[in-house]
Parts: C-alpha cells; sequence; structure tokens
C-alpha cells in the first residue's frame, strides 16, 4: 500500500537494503535519481553492473580485484616476504592509502567469532596458511581490528604461524598520530601508556 | 599501570534541577533541588523512589531497579527523557537521557551527543543508600560483584572496556564450549578464548582486590563508628580458581574438561564473590539483622569516601527510604556524613528532619507521579 507508483517504491525498497540507510535516506536517493538526467542515471545503473560483473575476489590474497591476480599481488615490485592480514577488502584500501607498506596482503573476510557462528574455516584462512607455508614469507603482520574477535583471530593465526618459523607480528594501538594529545580520549591515552617504548 | 595523581582538592559537583518526561509515573516534571538537603514526601507507591532512580541513572546509566529500560517508559509511551542540571566547579552544566523503546540509550552532555552512554560515568557520581543495600550483604554473589564493578566503572573506564570485553569473550567462549561438547572433539581454538579471558580476568581480579583491600581499611572504621567497635570486619575476594591454581590461565586450563561438560565457563571473575566476614563469620550467613544493615551502611559509606578520594569529587548521596530503618546511634552517624554532602532524601514522613543544622532544606511533595510542591526553607 505504497502511495508511490511501483517502479519509485521499488527504488526506494532497493536503497533501504543498504547498510547504513533507513526510509528517509532511501526517499532522498530515489528522488535524487529520479531527477538526473538519463544518461546519467543509465551511468550509475551500469557502474553498478559492470563492478558486480568484473569485480572478483584475488585467488591469492581475497582482495577485491578486477585481474586475477589482483595488482599488488601481482605486482613484481612488492615486496613478496611480508604478508600483512586484514579482515576486509575496506582494511587494505586504508593500508595502501599509507603509500609506507610495500608488502603484500591477505583479506580475511570477517574473523572467528563462536557468537555469530563463525568458525576459522569459515573465513579466508586456509588459503593464508598455504601461502605462509610456501617458503617465501619471513613476517606475517596480523591487521584485525583491536576488539575482542580481531585480537583472538590474530592470536589464533600467531599460533599456526609461529611453528611453521614465521615471524608473526600485532600492528600498534594509541594515538592518531596528528590529533593532539589533549583531544585522545582516556582509554586511548591509557591505552598508549601501556604500550610505550624507550627512545 | 598506575597513574599517580598528586594529591588535589574535592571538587563539588552540585545537582540544580531534574527535569523527567514520560520517565515511569511522570509526564512532564521539573524538580529543583537544595544544594544541601533535599526532602522528597509523599505516600506511598507516588513516585519517590522514581526520583532517586533517575539519578542514579545518570550516575551509572543503569536502573538500580531493573535491567529492563522499557520498564522506565511511562506506561502507553514510546520513549523517556530526562536531563539533568549541576554545576560542577563553577560550570553550569546539562546531562540527558533519552530512551526510545528498540534504540540505543542516547547521551548528550551539554547539548552535545556522546558516542557512549559510559561518557556519563564519574561526571555526576552519586551513591545510593536503598532498602535494596541489603542486598549486598544478604544477597547472592551477583549482587555484590554488581556494586563493585558500579564503583570501579565509575572511577575507571579502562576497568569498563576489560569488562565489556571480558563479557564478549564469556559469550564467545560459552558458544564455543557448547559446539565442543556437542561434536565431542577438542578444538584449538579453545586455547585462544582460555588466554584471552585469562588476559581482562586478571586485570578484573586484580583491580577488583585493590579496591576491596581499600574499602576493608574505611569499613573498619566506619563500622567502629557506627557500633560501639564491637565488630570485627574482613573482606575477602573469593575466586574459586585460587584452590586450584595460583595463576587464572593455568587454573582454567586445568578445568577445561568440567566447563565443556557445562558447556560454560565455570570458573573467572564471572563468578567470583566477596566475602564480608564479621567476627570471623560468614555475613550472608550468620549475622543478626542489625549486624546486616550495619555492615551495608558501612560498605556504602565506605563506597562514597572511595569514590570520592578517586574521582575528586563530592558524590551526592541519595538515600531511599533507609532513615526508618535505622536506630539511633546509625542515624546519627549517617547525618554526619548528610552535612557534609548534598543529599536526596525520600521519606513517608516529612517531620523526621528538622534537626538537621541550620542549612538549606528543599522540600518536595510527591502526588501520583506530580510535584505538588518544592520549596526551599532554611531551618
Amino acid at each position: 500500500m505504497s502511495m508511490y507508483a511501483m517502479p519509485v517504491a521499488k527504488l526506494i525498497d532497493a536503497f533501504e537494503k543498504l547498510p547504513g540507510i533507513g526510509h528517509k535516506t532511501a526517499q532522498r536517493l530515489a528522488f535524487h535519481i529520479l531527477g538526473m538526467p538519463t544518461e546519467k542515471a543509465m551511468d550509475f545503473a551500469k557502474a553498478i553492473v559492470e563492478a558486480k560483473r568484473t569485480i572478483q575476489y584475488c585467488s591469492v590474497c581475497g582482495d577485491l580485484t578486477d585481474t586475477d591476480p589482483c595488482r599488488v599481488c601481482g605486482n613484481e615490485k612488492r615486496d613478496r616476504s611480508i604478508i600483512c592480514v586484514v579482515e576486509s577488502p575496506r582494511d587494505v584500501a586504508a593500508m595502501e592509502k599509507v603509500r609506507e607498506y610495500k608488502g603484500l596482503y591477505h583479506v580475511l573476510h570477517g574473523v572467528i567469532s563462536p557468537m555469530e557462528g563463525i568458525g576459522p574455516d569459515d573465513i579466508n584462512m586456509k588459503t593464508l596458511i598455504q601461502r605462509v607455508g610456501g617458503g617465501e614469507t619471513r613476517e606475517v603482520i596480523l591487521a584485525t581490528n583491536p576488539d575482542v574477535e580481531g585480537e583472538a583471530t590474530a592470536m589464533y593465526l600467531a599460533k599456526i604461524i609461529k611453528p611453521l618459523g614465521v615471524k608473526a607480528t600485532r600492528i600498534a594501538h594509541g594515538l592518531p598520530v596528528g590529533g593532539d594529545l589533549e583531544y585522545a580520549d582516556e582509554v586511548t591515552l591509557a591505552k598508549s601508556l601501556e604500550g610505550r617504548r624507550e627512545i | 599501570m598506575k597513574i599517580i595523581l598528586s594529591a588535589r582538592m574535592v571538587i563539588d559537583v552540585e545537582i540544580r534541577k531534574l527535569y523527567l518526561k514520560n520517565f515511569r509515573n511522570y509526564r512532564e516534571e521539573e524538580i529543583e533541588f537544595s544544594k544541601n538537603v533535599s526532602i522528597i514526601f509523599g505516600e506511598n507507591a507516588q513516585g519517590k523512589t522514581n526520583i532517586v532512580e533517575a539519578l542514579y541513572l545518570f550516575a551509572t546509566g543503569k536502573s538500580h531497579r531493573t535491567n529492563n529500560m522499557n520498564e522506565l517508559i511511562r506506561y502507553g509511551k514510546e520513549f523517556f527523557e530526562i536531563s539533568l542540571d549541576f554545576e560542577d566547579n563553577n560550570y553550569l552544566q546539562t546531562i540527558q537521557i533519552r530512551y526510545e523503546k528498540g534504540k540505543r540509550k542516547e547521551l548528550r552532555i551539554n547539548e552535545i551527543k556522546k558516542e557512549r552512554i559510559s561518557e556519563l560515568l564519574g561526571v555526576v557520581p552519586s551513591v545510593l543508600f536503598a532498602p535494596e543495600s541489603l542486598l549486598y550483604v544478604k544477597g547472592s554473589p551477583g549482587e555484590r560483584r554488581k556494586i563493585i564493578d558500579i564503583v570501579l566503572c565509575q572511577m575507571n573506564k579502562i576497568y569498563l572496556l576489560e569488562l565489556q570485553k571480558y563479557n564478549r569473550i564469556i559469550k564467545n567462549k560459552n558458544v564455543l564450549l557448547k559446539q565442543i561438547q556437542f561434536n565431542s572433539k577438542s578444538d584449538m581454538q579453545l586455547e585462544i578464548w582460555n588466554e584471552s579471558q585469562s588476559k581482562s580476568g586478571s586485570y578484573i581480579i586484580n583491580e577488583r582486590r585493590k579496591l576491596i583491600e581499600n574499602l576493608e581499611k574505611r569499613m573498619m572504621r566506619i563500622l567502629s563508628g557506627i557500633s560501639d567497635g564491637r565488630e570485627e570486619i574482613k573482606l575477602k575476594y573469593r575466586t574459586f580458581h585460587e584452590d586450584i591454581h595460583e595463576n587464572l590461565l593455568e587454573a582454567i586450563r586445568q578445568n577445561t574438561q568440567r566447563d565443556i561438560d557445562q558447556g560454560s565457563c565455570t570458573i573467572g571473575p564471572h563468578r567470583d564473590d566477596l566475602e564480608i566476614i564479621v567476627n570471623g563469620k560468614n555475613s550472608r550467613m550468620y549475622c543478626s539483622q542489625g549486624q546486616q544493615r550495619s555492615v551495608a551502611l558501612a560498605l556504602n559509606i565506605a563506597i562514597l569516601e572511595e569514590l570520592e578520594s578517586k574521582l575528586g569529587k563530592a558524590p551526592i548521596l541519595l538515600l531511599d527510604d533507609v532513615m526508618s530503618e535505622l536506630d539511633e546511634k546509625r542515624q546519627n552517624y549517617l547525618l554526619k556524613i548528610i552535612n557534609k554532602r548534598q543529599t536526596i532524601i525520600t521519606t513517608t514522613e516529612k517531620s523526621k528532619f528538622a534537626e538537621t543544622e541550620k542549612r538549606m532544606i528543599s522540600y518536595i511533595q510527591i502526588k501520583d507521579g506530580a510535584i505538588v510542591d518544592n520549596k526551599k526553607i532554611l531551618t
């Protein structure tokens, strides 16, 4: 019993199913699209279809890619002895922005969480262990999030990786660089005190 | 890691005005408090405790009567909103909590929306003396863990963080233990959760021990003031694994089979207890009603002192219908404490507090979820 014509209602519904979009925002987006020139709307629709058609998971690292292996895995200039393990493709994008990191990645697509019914076999872990066991790797950086499940996943991986004779490291947590000390919340500040080091 | 702050003065936090909308049996009311003693009076079941409950909510983020926030919404309504004007170090501020059915609690401090409700901890601290306080002595271990955790969370945000982490670890591990029980084969993952549990758990146990040690010293002194010094008090943090092993991780490991059989974590701080021992006996079982009252009162006063020294702020005293339960000696001891701090008292009889010293007293009369009268008198 929508008050909109069926195609409009369908479009609103489609937006509303996206994460972080409520009914009002979905309406706004739908009407914005209806107000676009036909050409622009077509481009938008095409972009969705094309991305969906051409993007796949890299068979090596599991990141989203339009080539297989992906541009990082296929790049001969990257340091093949280091693998940075992250939870999602978004984390790869974040790390790449740094431009500091020259090693490879591995995307888990999730973390171990018994509560959510996710075990080690349900995430992209097996291929990682195969990669690490391949002999090329010297260090694995465990860059899962610092929450309960991210920590557990990092610990689990460290337990498997270390016996293979490969160094396992965990990224540091603490103060954001560029932020003033005075703006840091107490917990972050205390955690960074805990992880302090001699200079 | 310990951060030592230099000795500092205690700042007075003064609550000024409480605004209630759709909260319990209140439609929309505003209550002004005295900077000394405010006496909320009225007959039973009119809504006196609801005011205390709202103030306690500002201190802890939780109700002392229920875990179900929906119960706090006025019948037939969808949300409640409460706000509190208070002065901290000559700065007039407002703290607001809004809760809508099915949504998260929303916190605003000085109209700025805060990410987490926990940001209110330590802002307007208060200590509640209520008939329920007797449960600290008489009740289950869970009641004592709850009050200890509430006190620690108000003083230490890291504790709060670790406690939240710990609870999540336990939930995860319980599911895993049930899976292992069902599949009857061991899982390498369990060791990871054991390590996580013991890391957070050891921190929690350590902080609780430190607090309990301080509370014990304070309670010894306080009890001698209210009970002729005949009672000797000891607080003992009782953790079930100590009989098995000093080290939590070792104890957890040794207990694995039992955990799997039961499908849940059977040892750790979530099962610990605070034993209150009076004259060598566990006060939970072996004390008279009067002794239990003294102990509960002493514990509350000790908590008040501890919060005050750690936060550098004087907590608000909330006395919910407790004066009538105390004998004269205990009443007098409590009055001495009241005289130094902002206090909110609920009572059915208005007259009882006339004898307090010359101070500003607010009398607030409540009837059926409405303020009938709210006036200040200098006695």
